[in-house]
């Protein structure tokens, strides 16, 4: 039996908690370039894929990220691909994000007014045209707010993917947590290092919203 | 330093994170346990070989048959897997939502010290994953002394949990009331609980119920993470069946329906609630 | 031939028949102003010019682009709009843009015009409403009236045959209705043909070439504005012109 320090266990706690950050921006960046897809489908013209993308939507939000892990790795498993726990976590994470940016962003192309609509109609825009002039510019002023908010709920994702064995911070915590049968403590640096990560986007995303809602 | 064996047979623990790893074991114990002879005569004619994690892929040229025959024998067993987690929700959410009443009225009025208090709780809660919590409570509090089940550490992490994101909705919906509702309150005489009741809380909690119904699902939805401490609610119920039947995405792909429709009913039930308990209106 | 012409126009809102066979023809350089009580139909009517409310029975013509019910696909409807501008009560100037960018946009994006010479038409549109100088302001950095000229200006720079306002004056302050009617009388006297709602009477006769009396989705009675108002023929325009004072 090793003997840890707090030094160990700070500097093993560190390790996990560069991989939760590292997996939380790919899952927030891939997730983010995915969501806008699902919502360019979900809010376009074309039936079928406003429908995939409702699906895909309702089934990410509607079902425990937890099984969504749990369900592609044996998934993809069935293809005969091995798949690493970081890739399941990767992939998962910004399915999950996806179906959630999606549907955040999708609420705020909802409540551009619809003077704005009729006004660019009645300049002989496109569809796409006054999306892409008028509608999405304005909704996406609208959307930092939110968005920065679920990037909180990204960074604590992460720690299901400990679930699926991707050593982040939160497994990074388990091991040591048994190696040094020091529960109470190694838990609470795993709650306080996300409590790191997380605070200072849940002020900003507080702040940005009050400063909204000032501006209105 | 594993503290319940549930229904999981003893040499099939799940990820209890109880175990030291040792070396390169990264991949979870889940994801490579070996998985006991399959109880269903080779159906399918599937050529698995049995002990690695790399058994479950099927040889390539063949496909992949699914089979679901497995459910009627585990039926039961998913039955009660559900109401477990029914129950942990029920209780976690009225415990919570309750929490959360307590919790908005001590911030809005700054009660002394709850609403400090409370502030702090809430930003911690908030700001940490659920599973962190619940290892917090169930692995971490007994070197304070507090043992707790795992059904009791976590439904205690599910209410805290609800509770801190319910009394920032509700705070939200509180302090939406008009002025102009308590002064006419006021002027009618009506006691101050009288008020609180009938012109604050009633309107607050119908203004932000569909908020604190979509909580109540994701609570109810990160509740799976509890198979971690065993629990014995539906996604432990899962993780014991596929590693009897060996049919891991069968078993989850089933699972993840089963809560798909459970959050479908949690929803409604949230819906019927509101409708009847806190809107009181004359039905249309 | 008309300029304008609608036929035969028909629209429901689920079962509430908001316009009832409306015909309706404006000549080139015309200026018409629709009044009515409230709901008979007039926003509606100009709604339907634009292609903004479908119709559900009828034709629609504006300078050769026609609208039918059977045949209103997107071609039409683009071939439609690029002939009609609209100004509307509540301005809808895009916040994210300045000024000169809210007149740019539609040239450049629409028409594909360069970006310089829609520049230039904007600078030159600002001019005509009076706003020049206003040319990099955003609309929350402007008034009221300073806005719905801008809006106008909008309008005019995809050189639209025929204007369409609804009720452009309504959400102003008193102070500030005069600078936005200076700029429709201008339009009117440079000859640009004008379909509008107002509710400013006085200024409706005094730059109208024809009143339309709009009453439970039909035209009710047409013509001449001072004739109109002196010798109403039908007893609900009158009981209109009444309720006014
Ligand atoms: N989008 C809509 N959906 C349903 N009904 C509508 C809609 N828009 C208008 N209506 C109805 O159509 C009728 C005519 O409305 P319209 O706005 O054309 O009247 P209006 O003459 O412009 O009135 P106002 O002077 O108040 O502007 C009204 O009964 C109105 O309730
Ligand atoms: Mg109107």
């Amino acid at each position: 039996m090793m003997s840890f320090s707090l030094w160990d266990i700070v500097r093993n706690l560190l390790i996990g908690g560069a991989l939760t950050l590292l997996l939380s921006l790919v899952a927030f960046v891939l997730g983010g370039a995915t969501g806008l897809l699902v919502l360019l489908a979900r809010i376009g013209k074309w039936r079928a894929p406003r429908a995939l993308a409702q699906m895909h939507i309702e089934l990410f939000q509607g079902t425990p990220l937890l099984l969504q892990l749990f369900t592609l790795f044996f998934g993809l498993s069935l293809f005969g691909l091995d798949v690493p726990a970081w890739l399941a976590a990767g992939l998962g994470l910004t399915l999950f994000t996806s179906a959630f940016l999606a549907e955040i962003w999708r609420g705020c192309v909802e409540a551009v007014p619809r003077g704005q609509w009729e006004a660019s109609s009645c300049l002989a825009m496109t569809y796409w045209e006054q999306m892409r002039h008028v509608i999405l510019p304005q909704a996406m002023r609208l959307s930092i707010a939110p968005t920065v908010g679920f990037a909180v709920q990204v960074v604590k994702g992460t720690a299901v993917t400990s679930i699926i064995g991707f050593a982040e911070l939160t497994k990074t915590g388990s091991m040591i947590a048994n190696a040094t049968y020091q529960p109470f403590l190694v838990y609470s640096l795993v709650a306080l290092g996300y409590f790191i990560l997380c605070y200072p986007l849940s002020h900003y995303a507080q702040s940005l919203e009050r400063k909204l809602h000032a501006a209105r | 330093m594993r503290r319940c064996r549930g229904i999981c047979d003893p040499e099939a623990p799940l990820t209890t994170p109880g175990l030291p790893l040792s070396g390169e074991e990264t991949t979870d114990r889940l994801l490579h346990r070996q998985p006991p002879p399959p109880d269903k005569g080779g159906l399918g004619g599937l050529n698995y070989c049995t002990d690695t994690f790399v058994a479950i892929h099927p040889d390539p040229t063949m496909s992949y048959q699914f089979d679901f025959t497995f459910v009627p024998d585990y039926a039961g067993m998913l039955a009660q897997g559900v109401a477990y987690t029914v129950g942990l929700t029920v209780v976690g959410g009225t415990l919570g939502i309750g929490i959360g009443i307590a919790g908005a009225i001590s911030r809005l009025w700054n009660v002394r010290p709850f609403g400090e208090l409370y502030r702090y709780y809430v930003e911690l809660f908030r700001n940490t994953p659920f599973l962190v919590q619940l290892f917090l409570i169930f692995f971490g509090l007994p070197s304070l002394g507090i043992k707790l089940e795992a059904w009791q550490a976590a439904i205690l992490a599910m209410v805290l949990n609800l509770g801190a994101y319910s009394t920032e909705i509700i705070r939200a919906g509180l302090q939406a009331t008009p002025r102009g509702q308590l002064e006419a309150a006021d002027s009618l005489a009506f006691t101050r609980w009288q008020i609180f009741l009938h012109v604050m809380l009633r309107p607050a909690l119908r203004k932000v119920w569909p908020a604190l119904s979509s909580q109540v699902v994701i609570t109810m939805l990160g509740s799976s993470v509890c198979s971690q401490i065993s629990t014995e609610e539906l996604t432990f119920v899962a993780n014991f069946i596929q590693s009897r039947n060996f049919r891991a995405f069968e078993t989850y792909f089933l699972t993840t329906g089963m809560y798909f429709a459970l959050a479908l009913l949690i929803r409604q039930a949230m819906h019927f609630i509101g409708r009847y308990l806190i809107v009181r209106r004359p039905s249309r | 031939m008309p300029l304008v012409s609608t036929n035969r126009l028909h629209k429901f809102f689920g079962k509430n028949h908001v316009l009832r066979g409306i015909k309706l023809d404006v000549e080139e350089g015309e200026v018409v102003t629709i009044v009515g009580r409230s709901g008979s139909g007039k926003s509606t009517l100009l709604r339907t010019l634009n292609g903004l409310e479908s119709i559900d029975d009828g034709i629609i013509e504006v300078d050769g682009a026609k609208l039918e019910v059977d045949c209103a696909d997107a071609a039409s409807l683009r071939a439609l709009r690029l002939k009609v501008g609209m100004v509307f009560q509540q301005f809808n100037l895009f916040p994210h843009l300045s000024a000169g960018q809210n007149v740019m946009l539609a040239p450049q994006v629409v028409k594909g015009t360069a970006k310089n010479e829609t520049e230039d038409i904007a600078r030159r549109m600002l001019e005509r409403v009076g706003l020049a100088e206003k040319f990099d302001a955003f609309p929350d950095q402007l008034s009221g009236g300073q806005q719905q000229r801008v809006a106008i200006a909008r309008a005019l720079a995809m050189s639209p045959k025929v204007l369409l306002c609804d009720e452009i004056t309504s959400a102003l302050d008193p102070e500030l209705v005069n600078e936005v009617l200076g700029v429709v009388r201008q339009l009117a006297s440079e000859g640009m043909t004008l379909i509008m709602v107002t509710h400013e009477m006085r200024f409706a006769r005094e730059v109208s070439d024809k009143l339309v009396f709009m009453h439970e989705g039909k035209i009710h009675e047409s013509g001449d504005p001072q004739a109109m108002f002196a010798r109403p023929e039908t007893p609900e325009f009158a009981s209109f012109i009444g309720s006014l004072n």
